[in-house]
This record gives C-alpha cells, sequence and structure tokens, in this order.
C-alpha cells in the first residue's frame, strides 16, 4: 500500500465569478521512504498539491488517500490528529513561536500530543542535538540565525515521530550554504529513519539532489522522473535540470539523462490526471 | 503555554493599565455607595430609636405627651418620646439682634429629659430623622415645664456651622418669630466636618437649625393647643429589646392605631436600603462606563492580537494544533491579562476611593467615612471584570481558532 495516493484530484477555487483550477486531475502515489521533490513555475499547484498531502486541503474531486484512508472523509479533528502525529511541516518563514525558547518550539507539538514532560523535555533535547542546536536550546527565536531557525523548525517537525516531512520552500529564505546545510539534513533523517520526505522548492540544485522529481504545471503533472542512485552517490541529473531550467515543459522523463541515472515513470500510470 | 500577544511589551503594558483603571474606578465608585449605604444604616441601626409612630404630614401627631405616655404605659415599652420637626415652609425665623440680620430656621422641639433617657447619660446624640445631632452644651432644664402650664425657659441650641457662620456666642439673644430666646448651647451635625467649606456648610451656615424644648417650638408655630409632634420615638426596654420583640409590638400597635404609621426599626432599615439602592445605580453606572471603556479595550487588543499571529495559528493549526487548544490559549491570554489588569487595579481603587471620598466629603461637608472598601466591593468588582473580560474575549478565540489554515499560512501581515 502507498503512503499517499493521489486519484483525479482536481482543486478549483473560485475568484469572484471566474474558477481557477489549482489541481486538475492529478494523480500520484508515493510511497513510504520516498525522498521527493516538487517544481513547477509559479501557480502550478505546487502548496495545493503539498496542502493535500498535509491533510490541511481537501480536492475538490478526486481522493486523497493517506495509508489507504480517504482524507475527505476525516473531519477537522481527525485531520488534526493526522498532521499531529504522522506529518511535519517545514515551512519556508520557520513559523516558530517569539515567546517560545527553541526548546520549548520543539516541544510545542509533543505537549499538544499530551507526552510527559520529562519525556518531551529529553526528546526535544535529542532532536536539538540531532539539528547541532543543543547549544540554543534556551535561545528564543529571534537570538538565532535564519538557517538555525530552519533547524529548529524541522526538530520541531520530528518531534512526534511523523512517517513524512513536508517541507515547503525550506530553504526560500537562507543563504546558499546553509541551503546545503538543511537539505543534508533532511536526506539524512530520509537515509537513517527512513522517514518519507517532501520538498517543494524552485531551487533546481535541491530538486536534483532528491531520488524523484515530479514537475507540476497549470495543475497537472508534467513530468515524474525518479534517480538511480549508484554507488557513487547521489549524482545529480544533470542534463534534466538544464533542461528544466529552460522551462518547466521541457522536462520529461524520457528527456533525462539516460535509463541507468533517470528512470521515467510510466506516464499512463503516474500521470492519468493529465489526460 | 505559549501566549499569543504578551511579547508586544508596551501593548500589554497599555491593556493592564486600562483594565486597572477600569477596575480602581469600579471599586472607588462602589466603595462611595458602600460607604453611603453603611453610614446610613449603621445611624439607623445604632439609633435607640426602635419604632416610630407618624401620622400624614409633618405635625400629624395631636395630644403627643397624652400619646406619648400612653405609649410608654406598655410593659416592654421603655421610653416613648415625641419629637416636632418644622420645616421652611412653617416660617420659623430668626432674629440676630447683633447684626439686625433674619434667617430663615428649621426647628426640632424634643424633651431633653427623654432623649437622655433615650440615648443615655454619656451619649449626648440625637438622631432625628436619621439625622445625628451631637450636643456639645446641653439645654439647662431638661424637662418640658412649659407643657404643663409652667414657665418657658426661652433657651435654645443652635448649630454651630450656623452660630459661627453668624458670630453668635453661648448666652446671646436671638429672636425666633419674635420671642426672644438665650443660646444656651451648641450642637454639631454628622453633616459638619471642620475647617471645610461643603455645600451642606453653606446651606447650614444661612439656615439656622435649632432646637427647641418641645412645647416651646408647639407655641411658636401655632401648634401647642393641638399639642402637634411630627412623630413619637418608642424605645423597648433593655431586658425584652430584640429584633423579634421590636417587630411584635410594632404589630400590636399597627393593630390598635392603624390610622397612624408604624414603623420598626427594620422598616427603616429597608427603607433606607431601597433608597441607596437608587443611589447606588447611580455609582454603579459611572463605574460601568468605565468598565465598559477598558473591556472594550481589552476586546480591541485581544482581536488585533489575533489578526496579528495569523500566521502562527495558521502554522499551530498546520502542525497539528487543535482548534479547542487555540480557543482555550486566547482565552487564557485575555483571562490572565484582564486577571492581572483587575489586581494592579486595586491598590487604586483603593486610593482613589480614599481620595473621592475625602474630595467628596470636604465639598459636601461630611464628618462620617463616605467610602467603605469592603472584600465583598472587591470580589465582585473582580468577578464583574475578569467575567466581562472573558466574556468579550470568546468573539477573538473564536476567531482565532475557526481560522482557515491556507489562509492564515499565505497571509502577509
Amino acid at each position: 500500500m502507498s503512503l499517499i495516493e493521489l486519484i483525479g484530484v482536481k482543486k478549483l477555487y473560485s475568484m469572484g465569478e471566474s474558477e481557477v483550477k489549482a489541481l486538475n486531475g492529478v494523480d500520484l502515489s508515493i510511497q513510504q521512504g520516498e525522498f521527493l521533490s516538487i517544481v513547477g513555475p509559479s501557480g502550478s499547484g505546487k502548496s495545493t498539491l503539498l496542502n493535500m498531502i498535509g491533510c490541511i486541503d481537501t480536492p475538490t474531486s478526486g481522493k486523497v488517500l493517506l495509508e489507504g484512508k480517504d482524507i475527505s472523509s476525516l473531519g477537522d479533528r481527525e485531520l488534526t490528529r493526522t498532521r499531529l502525529r504522522k506529518i511535519g511541516f517545514v515551512f519556508q518563514q520557520f513559523y516558530l513561536l517569539p515567546t517560545l525558547t527553541t526548546l520549548e518550539n520543539v516541544e510545542l507539538p509533543m505537549k499538544e500530543a499530551r507526552v510527559p514532560h520529562a519525556q518531551r523535555r529529553a526528546r526535544a533535547e535529542e532532536l536539538l542535538s540531532h539539528v547541532s542546536l543543543s547549544n540554543r536550546a534556551g535561545h528564543y527565536p529571534n537570538q538565532l540565525s535564519g538557517g538555525e531557525q530552519q533547524r529548529v523548525a524541522i526538530a520541531r517537525a520530528l518531534a512526534n515521530r511523523p512517517h513524512l516531512i513536508l517541507a515547503d520552500e525550506p530553504t526560500g529564505e537562507v543563504d546558499s550554504q546553509t541551503t546545503d546545510r538543511i537539505v543534508s539534513l533532511l536526506r539524512d533523517l530520509h537515509s537513517e529513519q527512513g522517514i518519507t520526505v517532501i520538498i517543494v522548492t524552485h531551487d533546481l540544485k535541491i530538486a536534483d539532489s532528491t531520488d524523484r522529481l515530479v514537475s507540476l504545471n497549470d495543475g497537472r503533472i508534467e513530468s515524474d522522473v525518479s534517480h538511480v542512485r549508484t554507488d557513487r552517490g547521489p549524482e545529480p541529473v544533470q542534463s534534466l535540470v538544464e533542461h528544466h531550467k529552460d522551462g518547466p515543459e521541457m522536462i520529461t522523463g524520457k528527456d533525462g539523462g539516460g535509463p541507468d541515472m533517470v528512470t521515467g515513470r510510466d506516464e499512463n500510470e503516474t500521470n492519468r490526471g493529465q489526460d | 503555554m505559549h501566549h499569543f500577544g504578551f511579547h508586544k511589551f508596551g501593548r500589554t503594558l497599555m491593556t493592564l493599565v486600562a483594565v486597572a483603571i477600569s477596575a480602581a474606578m469600579m471599586l472607588s465608585m462602589l466603595s462611595i455607595a458602600e460607604g453611603f449605604r453603611e453610614q446610613s444604616m449603621s445611624t439607623i441601626q445604632d439609633s435607640h430609636r426602635d419604632i416610630l409612630v407618624q401620622a400624614p404630614g409633618w405635625t400629624g401627631l395631636s395630644d403627643a405627651h397624652a400619646l406619648a405616655e400612653e405609649l410608654e404605659s406598655a410593659p416592654e415599652v421603655a421610653f416613648a418620646s415625641p419629637v416636632l420637626v418644622t420645616d421652611t415652609n412653617m416660617m420659623l425665623t430668626l432674629t440676630i439682634h447683633k447684626t439686625n440680620t433674619f434667617k430663615l430656621a428649621v426647628g426640632a422641639g424634643i424633651i431633653p429629659s427623654k432623649e437622655k433617657e433615650f440615648e443615655g447619660e454619656d451619649r449626648k446624640t440625637v438622631i432625628i430623622n436619621n439625622f445625628a445631632i451631637e450636643y456639645i452644651d446641653d439645654f439647662q432644664e431638661l424637662e418640658d415645664p412649659f407643657a404643663d402650664g409652667g414657665i418657658p425657659t426661652r433657651e435654645l441650641m443652635i448649630n454651630r456651622i450656623f452660630a459661627e457662620a453668624n458670630d453668635i456666642q453661648k448666652g446671646d439673644m436671638l429672636g425666633v418669630n419674635g420671642v426672644n430666646f438665650t443660646v444656651s448651647g451648641i450642637f454639631r451635625t454628622s453633616f459638619s466636618q471642620d475647617g471645610s467649606s461643603g455645600v451642606f456648610e453653606d446651606i447650614l451656615a444661612d439656615t439656622a437649625f435649632i432646637g427647641l424644648h418641645l412645647s416651646e417650638l408647639q407655641d411658636l408655630v401655632g401648634l401647642r393647643e393641638r399639642d402637634a409632634a411630627t412623630f413619637i420615638a418608642l424605645t423597648m426596654d433593655e431586658s425584652v429589646r430584640s429584633s423579634k420583640t421590636i417587630e411584635d409590638h410594632a404589630n400590636a400597635l399597627r393593630e390598635k392605631y392603624s390610622y397612624f404609621y408604624i414603623s420598626s426599626k427594620a422598616d427603616r432599615l429597608r427603607d433606607a436600603e431601597e433608597r441607596t439602592s437608587l443611589a447606588n445605580v447611580f455609582y454603579l453606572a459611572i463605574g460601568s462606563v468605565a468598565v465598559v471603556i477598558g473591556i472594550l479595550f481589552l476586546a480591541c487588543i485581544m482581536i488585533m492580537s489575533v489578526y496579528e499571529r495569523i500566521n502562527q495559528i495558521g502554522m499551530m493549526r498546520a502542525i497539528g494544533i487543535s482548534r479547542r487548544t487555540i480557543f482555550l490559549q486566547t482565552l487564557e491570554e485575555s483571562t490572565i491579562l484582564v486577571s492581572l489588569g483587575a489586581l494592579l487595579g486595586l491598590p487604586f481603587g483603593y486610593f482613589a476611593s480614599e481620595f473621592l471620598g475625602n474630595f467628596i466629603g470636604a465639598n459636601i461637608g461630611v464628618s462620617f467615612d463616605l467610602t467603605s472598601f469592603t472584600p465583598q466591593i472587591v470580589v465582585y468588582t473582580m468577578l464583574l471584570i475578569v467575567g466581562l473580560g472573558v466574556l468579550v474575549s470568546l468573539y477573538p478565540a473564536w476567531k482565532a481558532c475557526r481560522m482557515d489554515i491556507i489562509k492564515s499560512l499565505r497571509h502577509v501581515g
């Protein structure tokens, strides 16, 4: 069973009298333990797709299945509980609470999950250590750099041991050096703990470092490309990146760097919504 | 628990101050209302006048001496004292020979010996119409000789304020309705404060408030033949004196003298309570305006605080914080704010009530304490302000917890 499965998902928004199709028939299947990026131009539906996967939005039509359960059938309370227990969010603007210390920010989701104080404190300390911020536990967000704040946000996302981390432009507000560190942190989480990580990004370098790249345009999946990793490590699919630089419409799995490096998924299987 | 707004120190302080001022205003208004109430009640409560027998009008009772004796003959009654109180309409005029000026006068006719028996030798205080009169000097003749065909004493007591304002001393001669009287002494009332120049002082400085023997006052206003009195006051015998016996005797008198208005101490306390509750509404209204302003300030701050933190609320909802938690958190924040503000207002309220009490006291010229800062007032004010604070915070709390997650996250402040 897939961790996440989107079947013919459409999302329409009303803008006055006109309707905007944010997602226009998306089919996507994500397995447990994938490290995936979603790319596409502004307005292509990336964030809407992430919101669907993250149970903070429901489709106008179609189905979003999380561990086989249709999220449209869940009420607000169940959706909230699902987000709390199974999903970790990392936002572009970090969204740490300014009145809480770093440690307290990490504790926040555990507090909601009613984890006993000593237990959640120990877990928060462990997570801060994991993101190399133990020495910043008592600091407030405004005393941290952007990169540090994002690492705290990642620690917070991991608090309740989620199955899935959703990162919406996680490096949008940090410099390139910090970007590398954050991406490497996310990759470590994926490889060490087997957590499914989905990153929405504009940064092709980041997209290239993931194992699978889903490209969206006009609310449809334009391409869905998996990298085949070799012993040489996560070698970038340079040709794919080059294509993407020319415009997302150029990206297709078939245009990748060869079957040994890039596997174009069966379009009929994964991009049913495009038709 | 995380609180959205507390990191805005200046705003939090402003809110605390606004709520504190509201609480202080409410406390001081209530303490003044309570002070008046207590004063009014204690004057009645402390009085030895257990039952009053009255008839309609100021001089409604006839044959006052005989009626007083009849009432006093009951074994449970210790004393019965007739009192005549005239008003300005009765045109009691007073001539100050020294300055050859004329003033209006209000007279109280009493039998001094009876009043002494009433209030005790050492008390020197007479309560007339809930008005305390404290004698500095005394009548030379304590009985009422003129009533039995004796010789009139032609002595009168005069209010200190009037005496001082008009340079009248003990032993001076004054004309009352053309008859000469000697000032045998001075009395003061609870509506006179040393060194003040309040409104009561002004009134009492211009209108003579005089005390005379009952029969001599009756004579001056042409009511002697009828032996008129305003009321007859009864004091129960100490051996049987209790609320129940007072009430029982009042009921017995009501049956016997159905044409009189009989009021027990409890009746007068009730009347006073009604009178003061009307005044309380006035004070409460002033206090309420302040409370409403303070609470509206709090509500605005809470709404502003919620809208400023749309992103944070959106994030909290996204990471799985429930609506209930956000609702309670917002409510908790306002409850803490309003409670702290109200607590902060307590000392301010105390000092404000003292200040207002002294200010009003000095302006109207009363010697009694105008304010009463009781625990009940404090509890009432705290409950009112915190209750209202929580009530008005329901809306921002509800708004916070019902926010759309996606719109909240996308919001650009």
